[in-house]
Order: structure tokens, then C-alpha cells, then sequence
């Protein structure tokens, strides 16, 4: 069982996503809607995932949140992009992600991806 | 002193009309004696006084230009003076550069110059010149709208896909708490939100931004109905074999349903084969001339029921996964122009024939 963050500006896709990791066995310790909320609520939590969206409600980036939270913990990441172009892939690919799933996303894919950190 | 020749009064005529009526200035530079002569074109150009076409006749020294033009460009004009003149007689060139006219107003023009003899064997330039800053300013705004429309068009997209996401989302949770018949109907409901939702992901990859890699979106839409399927059920295989076809997207999101049904229908359907190594579906798509494409979705192993000719029960029921998935096909295929065909002679098989 891990520990799971979840940073995500649509709440009901939050919860979607908590359901799903929850019935994989992990606890989410909460949800953040801003990257500064995001990295509040990952110092007082030690945490095995992040799953991330990349545009967030205050227009702040999910991956910014990510690199920041890692400059406290080691961290696995699991992205969730709306990205159109491409334009993001190049930036997210530097933190070695577990997986860059593309909304609207498969549930499946986003619980294998989470296979590994039960394993890890 | 002999009249011009009709062919010389002509072209004197046109140029005439060229500098009036479209702002084309011509001049010629000799390069050794550092002197033009023009039409009077030139000098409105780079917001002189008016001269007359007698004075703009004569020749005078070209500083009067080149103290108009900035010193960057002006080593750009020398270089391709330069260059020219290594090139010999003939040598064609176009540039655009800048001129600050005396009331301090930056103005583009375009050059259009050829390195020519005059009536004595010496090598002049001989060209037109044209103000083309206002064309230039329209272009960049242009580009300008290019741009701000491309970005709404990303975020628009990036809307929708989010609020394709809120509602399966919301399906899937409502799924949760519901009894095991209402979960089906919330489950199937999903997936067809899903299936519309996942060719949304193919928009933009294409080399254009409205048409869909229908191919590529196949192998990944069929692969995930697969795996999602063979988690809770037998096992099924399903191979792709798709040419490469792009289409527009008010045709992809209705191919996608038709896909989701075709294939949903063939994977509750199937059996396993006599090997006993589960049902075998295959998603075929290919061009078959007069500019058509059939999507073939067919099943070996399907049970003795045929999924997609709905018992009069099932038609009366619209409320049966069966009957609406059967109407779910007819409905999007009318809408894209596309013939049905089912075959149940071998297995069963569905073609949608559509214009590519």
C-alpha cells in the first residue's frame, strides 16, 4: 500500500482517480487544486505517488509542483495531461514518469501504471 | 532626334503606369561613378519633394539614398552589390530593406535588381522598387491572429477534453453505487462517452489539425475495449490490421462509436475457439476503391446469436444494451453517409463502407 497525492483542479475527476487508487490499496492523503497546495500538503506526508494534471486552477503547472515537491522526497509520478500538441511531452519526460496518460484517460491505464508502485 | 519606336513608346507607356497607379519606382545605378538616375517614383518613396520626371531624369549622386538607408542595411545592399558583380552581367537579385525617411518614418521596400551594361559596355544595376510596408505590417498582424487562433483552438480543445473527462468520471462513480443492473447500463454508458472521448485524443496529431489518424486511434481504442474486457471476462484476442486513412473529425467521433459497439457486441458474443484459446476478433480497415473505406469488424467465434440483428424483443426494447447498440450503428452510420452490411455467412462480420 502507498501513499498517494493527487493534484487535480477538477474535483470530481479527483475523486475518480481516488477511487481507483484506493481500490488498488493505496491511501491518498489528499487532494491539491494549486501547485502551492500541493507542495503544503507534501511536507506532511511522506509520500510513493503523485498524480499529477498539468493545468491547474491558479494556472500554476502540476509538473512545477512535482519538481518541487522532489527537491524534499523521492517521489514516483504518474501525469494526467489534456495537452494538445505534444508540447508537453518533452518537459514531463525529464521526470522519469511512471506513465503520461492523456485525458480523457483509460481507468485501466492509470491502474496499471500503478501496478509497479505496489511491486516497488 | 528619331521618334521612339512604337515598342518603346509602349513600354515607356506601361512604366509610366506601373509608377502612377501601383507606386513602382525604376531606376538605374551605376556603381563606378556612384550615380542614379529615376523615376520620380523613387523620390515619393522616400518622402522627398516632388520632382519632375525631366529632373528625376538626370543623373545625381546616389548619397541622397543612401543616407536614407540604415547602416545595417546598407551592408546588406553592398554585399549583394558585391555579390552580383562576382556574378557577372545578368546577375538577378531581390531584397527588402529599410529606408528612415527626413520626417524619421521607418518605411520596408523591396528591391528587384539586375546587373546590366549601359549604352557604353558599363556595368549599371537596373532595377524597381516598391514600398511594401503596409503588406508586411498586414502580414505580420496575420500571423499574429494565425497564432492567438491556434492557441484558443489548443485551449477550446483542452476544454473539451476535460469535460469529456468530468462526465465519464461521473459515470464511473455513479456505477459504484448502483445495484448490478443499473451498473451495466452506467458501465456501458461509460464506455461509449469514452469511446467518443478517446478520438478527441487523435485531434491535432494529425499533419492537419481537423483530421484523425483513424488507424492509429484504432489500434489503441481496440487494444484498451480488449484489456478492459479480459479482466472480468474470457478471454478475448483481437487483431487490427489498418491501412493508414485520415479523416475528418465529424467522421472519426462517429467511426469511434460504431467501433465500441461492433467491437462490445463481438466480445460478449464470442467463445472461445476450439483450441480453447479464447475468442479471436479482427478490426480490418482499408481502402476498396472509388474513393471508399470499409471498417470490418468480424468474429470467428461468435456465439449461434447475431448480436446486431436484433430480435423483434430487443427492438422493442430500447432499453436493451443489444437494441440501442443496433440503433447506436444505424444513426452515426446515416450520419457519416456509410452502408451497413452484416454477414453471418462464416462467423459474423459487419462492414461500414464510407466515403474517404
Amino acid at each position: 500500500m502507498g501513499r498517494a497525492l493527487i493534484i487535480e483542479d477538477e474535483l470530481l475527476i479527483a475523486l475518480h482517480v481516488q477511487t481507483l487508487l484506493e481500490d488498488e490499496g493505496h491511501c491518498v492523503v489528499g487532494t491539491a487544486r494549486t501547485a502551492d497546495d500541493a507542495v503544503d500538503l507534501a511536507k506532511a506526508h511522506d509520500l510513493d505517488v503523485i498524480i499529477a494534471d498539468i493545468r491547474l486552477a491558479d494556472g500554476s503547472q502540476g509538473h512545477d509542483a512535482v519538481a518541487r515537491i522532489r527537491a524534499g522526497q523521492e517521489v514516483a509520478v504518474i501525469f494526467v495531461s489534456g495537452n494538445v500538441m505534444g508540447e508537453d511531452d518533452e518537459d514531463l519526460e525529464r521526470f522519469a514518469p511512471l506513465a503520461v496518460l492523456t485525458k480523457p484517460f483509460n481507468p485501466n491505464s492509470l491502474i496499471d501504471a500503478l501496478k509497479s508502485i505496489s511491486r516497488g | 532626334m528619331s521618334n521612339p519606336s512604337p515598342v518603346a513608346q509602349q513600354q515607356a507607356f506601361f512604366q509610366r503606369i506601373a509608377g502612377s497607379v501601383a507606386g513602382i519606382a525604376f531606376w538605374q545605378h551605376n556603381p563606378v561613378e556612384r550615380t542614379i538616375i529615376r523615376t520620380k517614383e523613387l523620390d515619393a518613396i522616400c518622402g522627398l519633394p516632388d520632382i519632375t520626371e525631366d529632373e528625376a531624369a538626370k543623373p545625381i549622386p546616389d548619397d541622397f539614398y543612401v543616407a536614407l538607408v540604415p547602416l545595417e542595411d546598407q551592408e546588406l545592399l553592398a554585399r549583394t552589390g558585391q555579390d552580383m558583380m562576382a556574378e557577372g552581367v545578368g546577375a538577378l537579385r531581390e531584397v527588402e530593406h529599410r529606408i528612415i525617411r527626413p520626417d524619421g518614418e521607418e518605411r520596408v521596400v523591396m528591391v528587384r535588381e539586375e546587373l546590366t551594361t549601359d549604352d557604353v559596355g558599363v556595368p549599371v544595376f537596373r532595377g524597381s522598387t516598391l514600398d511594401v510596408t503596409d503588406i508586411r505590417a498586414k502580414e505580420l498582424h496575420l500571423d499574429r491572429l494565425i497564432e492567438q487562433k491556434n492557441i484558443l483552438l489548443g485551449e477550446v480543445n483542452h476544454r473539451v477534453k476535460n469535460s469529456l473527462q468530468l462526465v465519464s468520471s461521473i459515470l464511473s462513480l455513479q456505477a459504484r453505487s448502483a445495484d448490478e443492473a443499473l451498473k451495466d447500463c452506467l458501465l456501458s454508458a461509460a464506455g461509449r462517452v469514452h469511446a467518443i472521448s478517446a478520438v478527441h485524443a487523435s485531434f491535432y496529431q494529425g499533419p492537419e489539425s481537423q483530421l484523425v489518424d483513424i488507424s492509429a486511434h484504432l489500434r489503441s481504442f481496440c487494444r484498451q475495449l480488449c484489456d478492459s474486457f479480459c479482466r472480468s471476462n474470457h478471454v478475448v484476442r483481437v487483431d487490427v490490421i489498418a491501412e493508414k486513412v485520415f479523416v475528418h473529425a465529424d467522421v472519426a467521433v462517429p467511426l469511434s462509436v460504431i467501433v465500441n459497439e461492433l467491437m462490445s457486441n463481438a466480445m460478449r458474443h464470442g467463445q472461445a475457439d476450439n483450441t480453447g484459446g479464447g475468442s479471436k476478433i479482427e478490426v480490418r480497415l482499408s481502402r476498396s476503391g472509388q474513393g471508399k473505406v470499409c471498417l470490418s469488424v468480424s468474429n470467428s467465434t461468435h456465439a449461434g446469436e447475431t448480436p446486431l440483428h436484433a430480435t423483434g424483443q430487443d427492438e422493442a426494447n430500447t432499453l436493451s444494451t443489444n437494441g440501442l447498440g443496433l440503433q447506436l450503428v444505424k444513426i452515426v452510420a446515416q450520419q457519416i453517409g456509410a452502408d451497413v452490411d452484416v454477414n453471418t455467412d462464416a462467423g459474423w462480420r459487419t462492414d461500414v463502407v464510407f466515403d474517404s
